[in-house]
């Protein structure tokens, strides 16, 4: 927790201060500035990415790990100051009869987010739905998350780098749809960062992207404590209008 | 008589220098015409002769006024009593008359049977020039044109010289060739630039008669002109580039230094030091890609922001485009107006055939 807000606390300043230097104006005083280095107008961005990574998880004192990819589809509506933003993701990981990667449950979420304040400062609040399913069975996670972001374009160039941290909770209603009879519900809890840079092309409203994502993820319950990580190198294309 | 002649011009001249009595009172210059006429009808004709000469020593007497006077003249030079003829200079003076006035014809008072043959001698045998204009015209524009009507017995060459009364600066030069009868027709502008300026002017109109002994005759009137002068308004050459705005955001350059180190320093944190509970953070290693994703994503920043040409500013360009066709719109808008103070442009001719 204390390292959370602590990333959350350095991200806020960073952002500020990169946002500042990436737009300092170079001419004195035309009659219209170029605007903050953060995506100036209203955007609308509709993406797919893929992350290609490892999944590990500690079940009974015992790490497991395998490789797999998270696919994913993500949709930004913003306005300068307010903004939209969804997300899907699914995600294998191993391979079924593997002993050095074994099959793990599929990850698969959704969710939404209200976006706040400038693309370079942005703080954010959503809801959505986590599960780990398998053939055994499926957790389902309501999960509430909250954090902070910066987008930041570099000058013309059609580039911008992204930084997001998110704060993820799932309460006390989080369930399983195969309980076990008397078992107490515990609130589990995450983390979800990305570092990436978004490259617009020229004169389509296309966009490419790479980057880096990690998620931890610590799933409880009354008799368990699931502890997880997802992380890998996260690339993507899309349709994006606006936002330069 | 000579006391007559010299008590006539002292009476036109005490009365000329009072205008407000001559306006009240017919014209004093009139008045000795008919007192000539008079005389000659008492055929009193030397009185008659020498009030009439009277006439035309006096200098603001009119064309027609001289025309009348000389009338008497020749009159009394040719009356019907044999013994008074003198018929030469009878025929000088209706030469002389009819030289400016083909059409002449003698009023009844003066004349009788051997006058009248007299006067068609001279029409025989002088080349005679008529100037009839519109007292006013109106001329508008590039095309504006002003007439002068010429008549003539004979087929000639006729001359017309329009010139300033002050400096004597020529302003029109025009000429109709071998035939007896037309309009003189001139233009009031030239290259798009007016001939007159508001003034005074003399019109000369000069006849040549065909042939080794002709004829020259010269007719002379005066011209007002008004024409207002034409103040074209100043193209601009040039749009102020001082008040253009610039297009585009400065470049990102250095700036984008620190954004690179926070985006590649984000990945390799997010790879390495944000790490799942339990024993995961222990037992798995930090991805080693997370450095090189961080060091893509650092360089690619650098690289981009110093290659960046900056950022269009769409307000600015708009402004800028805005200026620009304001600039276009204000040389069209100049050149039209000119164009309009040109083609609008009115010259009054006020053609006085009386004065010279």
């Amino acid at each position: 927790m204390r390292r959370l807000f602590l990333c959350t606390a350095l991200l806020a300043t960073a952002t500020q201060i990169a946002a500042q230097a990436a737009t300092a104006p170079a001419t004195p005083a035309p009659a219209a500035k170029a605007k903050s280095g953060g995506a100036s107008k209203a955007e609308f961005r509709v993406g797919g990415f893929m992350v290609n990574g490892e999944r590990s998880y500690d079940f009974a004192k015992s790490v497991k790990t395998a490789t797999g990819q998270i696919r994913g589809l993500e949709v930004l509506l913003r306005a300068p100051a307010v903004g939209l933003y969804f997300r899907s993701l699914s995600g294998t990981f191993g391979t079924k009869g593997s002993t050095t990667n074994g099959l793990q449950p599929q990850i698969i979420s959704a969710d939404a987010r209200i976006l706040l304040f400038q693309p370079v400062f942005t703080l954010f609040g959503g809801a959505g739905k986590r599960c780990l399913c398998s053939d055994l069975a499926n957790k389902v996670y309501d999960v509430v998350m909250g954090g902070i972001s910066s987008t930041v374009n570099i000058g013309g160039s059609g580039l911008r780098t992204h930084i997001s941290g998110a704060f993820l909770i799932a309460p006390d209603n989080s369930k399983s749809t195969n309980p076990s009879p008397g078992s107490k519900l515990q609130t589990s809890t995450g983390l979800e960062g990305e570092a990436a840079i978004f490259y617009r092309l020229p004169r389509l409203p296309l966009f490419l992207t790479v980057g880096y994502r990690t998620e931890v993820f610590t799933g409880k319950s009354a008799t368990s404590t699931s502890p997880e990580e997802v992380r890998g190198v996260r690339i993507g294309g899309g349709i994006q209008f606006g936002g330069h | 008589m000579k006391f007559a002649r010299r008590l006539a011009i002292s009476l036109v001249a005490v009365t000329l220098a009072a205008p407000g009595v001559a306006r009240a009172q017919a014209n004093p210059i009139d008045d000795l015409i008919k007192l000539s006429t008079d005389a000659f009808n008492d055929l009193n004709y030397k009185k008659a002769d020498s009030i009439a000469r009277s006439v035309l020593q006096i200098s603001s007497a009119t064309l027609t006024q001289r025309g009348r006077a000389q009338m008497v003249m020749a009159a009394a030079a040719y009356p019907d009593d044999p013994a008074a003829q003198k018929r030469a200079v009878a025929l000088a003076m209706l030469k002389q008359l009819v030289k400016l006035n083909y059409s002449l014809k003698l009023p009844q008072e003066l004349t009788w049977a051997g006058l009248d043959s007299l006067l068609d001698e001279a029409k025989r045998t002088t080349f005679s020039l008529q100037v009839t204009a519109e007292p006013q015209q109106t001329a508008i524009g590039l095309d504006g044109t002003a007439k002068i009507h010429v008549k003539s017995n004979k087929t000639g060459l006729f001359r017309l010289v329009i010139a300033a009364k002050s400096g004597n600066s020529v302003a029109v030069v025009d000429s109709l060739v071998s035939v007896p009868e037309g309009d003189i027709t001139f233009k009031v502008m030239r290259n798009e630039t007016p001939i007159f300026a508001s003034g005074d002017y003399s019109i000369t109109l000069t006849g040549f008669e065909p042939g080794g002994l002709g004829d020259t005759v010269t007719v002379q009137f005066a011209l007002k002109v008004d024409a207002p002068e034409i103040t074209p308004l100043t193209v601009p050459a040039k749009m102020d580039s001082t008040k253009l705005l610039t297009t585009r955001s400065g470049k990102s350059g250095a700036r984008s230094i620190f954004p690179a180190l926070l985006v590649g320093g984000a990945a390799f944190a997010l790879s390495s030091s944000v790490r799942g509970g339990g024993n995961i953070g222990t037992t798995v290693a930090a991805d080693s890609k997370g450095a090189a994703v961080g060091g893509v994503l650092m360089l690619s920043t650098i690289i981009a922001g110093f290659t960046d040409h900056g950022r269009p500013i769409p307000a600015n360009i708009a402004a800028n485009k805005a200026a620009g066709d304001a600039f276009q719109k204000s040389i069209v808008d100049v050149l039209a107006e000119n164009r309009r103070r040109i083609t609008e442009h009115k010259t009054v001719l006020t053609f006085d055939l009386e004065a010279k």
